[in-house]
């Protein structure tokens, strides 16, 4: 089909514009951490580019700020061991559902789909509870142990329907080779399931360094926090906003999220509309 | 049979890992939740809750602001949903006219959903700021005057600016509605033309209708994400001014979190659980429906 020429260049004008538009805040942000603090807090002589390009916001953020690193530190070791463990448990628990029929398979499934519906507000408050009894709050283990939980349904899900599109006469073979259960599993199924194995991977890695409000229930200290409450500790870090280092610190830690997106965008773009769809 | 048996004890001990933790932290807390909805359990002074049956529940529906929550967060959902549904189809629909370049837009769009809300809010809060704000000075400049508008201090501003803060994630929308927009046949578009029907005509009589299911699975999943809304409004307005932003799930925190009534808090919590699990299952059917596997 053919459009006239005017309403294609107008078109993409608009959605140009439009992109702009969602960029907005985030060029702020980046112009922002590169500014001198004079120019930042001057009304008069509003500057939307800096007069001159500074580091100090990044220097400060990360040599002084003692606590914006540890929120860094707190967030890696948190995702890294929620990946880890959301890794390992949904793709056993994946291939038992796909490739053993077993006694109670079946209503599993649909209770992880029940769950999956249930909004984590709910689950927040015994979670809390629980975690005062045990002595778990504010400390990494206590919000470890709820996101490797949360995630898992979803991540389930997607191994399972990976293991399901490898074919079972794999399996067999291996089996009358004389190969165990775990030994199929982990040499023969795993590395043929790894682009899945990636896509929860990067859900969990995303879910991790996003997730808000889990984290400023059970991890509110700064000393146990991570970094997307973290940032909202800086805000109001001594008598004036200091939007500057605010400003370097949200850009520093979008950043690994930005290099994950361009690294694997098709996984990502593919996993998070997948996520709506089922989560 | 022993080869079945072996099979299932195999498959449980594959399952244990999944089990415990879905177990300890999402089913028991599932159940517990109900459980302590019907007690009077506070944080700091009952070790024994007393079972008070329906008491929560019958004192939420009494609570003026669980009302006043519940109002904000459906003003909140219905100035949201509308205008994700049609902004996501428009863009989607430019996205598909724009070829090579609309996939690069498509990217751009994308990358707000990779920032954390918290960090959004807190950079619009910046935006907005009375005095030294990017929002302020624009508008100081196209209107010619200096513009110290305390956009988040005032109730009807700072609700629409949470609003507009939402729209920011549109980007898996878009998506959906895009991947919609290319199971539709040429041939239908082609036929639109022949016939000389204009760019409304054709969105009226081939675009929506081809689209399906579509509009309708995005307004469930923007219903169910904005009846969740909590971080925007905890860190923009702390609620406020007064309880003008206020919502829902704000409300259970604070009742939860800060004065420690978690029976209370729960009884809330399953309340707004349940709003929420309708239109869920509202989406099971309707995806159900799109795909028949």
């Amino acid at each position: 089909m053919i459009r006239p020429l005017w309403q294609r260049i107008g078109g993409c004008i608009l959605l140009s514009l439009f992109a702009a538009l969602f960029l907005l805040p985030l060029c702020w942000v980046v112009l922002t951490s590169i500014k001198p603090t004079k120019e930042i807090y001057d009304a008069q002589n509003f500057r939307i580019l800096p007069s001159q390009v500074t580091l100090d916001h990044y220097r400060h953020v990360v040599v002084k700020m003692s606590d914006f690193p540890r929120y860094c530190w707190n967030t890696a070791r948190v995702t890294v061991v929620t990946i880890a463990v959301v890794l390992l448990g949904s793709s056993m628990c994946g291939y038992a559902l796909a490739r053993l029929r077993f006694f109670g398979g079946k209503s599993f499934l649909t209770f992880l789909l029940i769950i999956m519906a249930v909004p984590w507000v709910v689950m927040l408050i015994p979670i809390y509870r629980l975690e005062v009894a045990i002595g778990l709050l504010n400390s990494l283990p206590g919000l470890i142990l709820p996101y490797a939980a949360l995630f898992m349904p979803m991540a389930i899900l997607i191994m399972r329907a990976a293991f399901l599109a490898v074919p079972s006469d794999l399996r067999e073979a291996a089996m009358i080779d004389g190969a165990s259960e775990w030994r199929v599993w982990f040499g023969v199924m795993l590395p043929l399931v790894r682009p899945s194995l990636t896509v929860v991977a990067l859900m969990t890695f995303l879910s991790c360094w996003k997730e808000f409000t889990y984290a400023v229930t059970l991890n509110s200290l700064p000393s146990a926090t991570t970094l997307a409450v973290g940032i909202t500790y800086l805000q109001e870090e001594g008598q004036s906003w200091a939007y500057g280092t605010l400003c370097a610190a949200i850009v520093l830690s979008v950043l690994p999220l930005l290099i994950a997106f361009v690294a694997f965008q098709r996984q990502i773009v593919g996993g998070l509309t997948e996520g709506a769809l089922k989560g | 049979m022993i080869g079945r048996i072996r099979k299932s004890i195999a498959a449980w001990l594959f399952s244990v890992p999944a089990f415990l933790f879905i177990g300890l932290f999402v089913a028991y807390p599932i159940v517990a939740s109900l459980w302590m909805s019907l007690t009077d359990y506070h944080l700091l002074y009952s070790d024994d809750p007393a079972f008070g049956g329906l008491g929560n529940y019958r004192r939420v529906l009494n609570d003026r602001y669980f009302w006043i929550g519940l109002r904000n967060t459906l003003v909140y959902t219905a100035a949201r949903v509308p205008v994700i549904i049609f902004l996501s189809m428009f863009l989607a629909a430019l996205i598909q006219a724009c070829k090579r370049f609309g996939r690069l837009c498509q990217t751009l769009l994308f990358v707000p959903v990779l920032v954390p809300e918290a960090m959004g809010a807190v950079v619009v809060v910046w935006m907005l700021s009375e005095k030294f704000g990017l929002v302020n000075h624009l508008l100081g400049m196209a209107l010619g005057t200096t513009v110290t508008r305390n956009w988040l201090g005032e109730p009807r501003w700072a609700m629409a600016a949470i609003v507009l803060t939402s729209y920011w994630g549109i980007g898996t929308n878009i998506v959906l509605f895009s991947a919609g927009l290319a199971g539709i046949p040429k041939s239908l578009y082609e036929a639109a033309a022949v016939d000389g029907a204009g760019p409304w005509a054709r969105f009226r009589a081939v675009t929506f209708p081809s689209l399906r299911h579509t509009p309708g699975v995005v307004s469930v999943l923007a219903i169910i994400g904005s009846l969740k809304v909590f971080a925007l409004p905890y860190i923009m307005t702390q609620g406020g001014p007064g309880s003008s932003t206020m919502v829902l799930y704000y409300w259970v925190y604070k009742n939860a979190f800060e004065y420690y009534k978690l029976g209370y808090g729960c009884a809330m919590a399953y309340l707004l659980g349940l709003i929420v699990l309708v239109f869920a299952a509202g989406q099971l059917l309707l995806s159900r429906r799109e795909s028949p596997s």
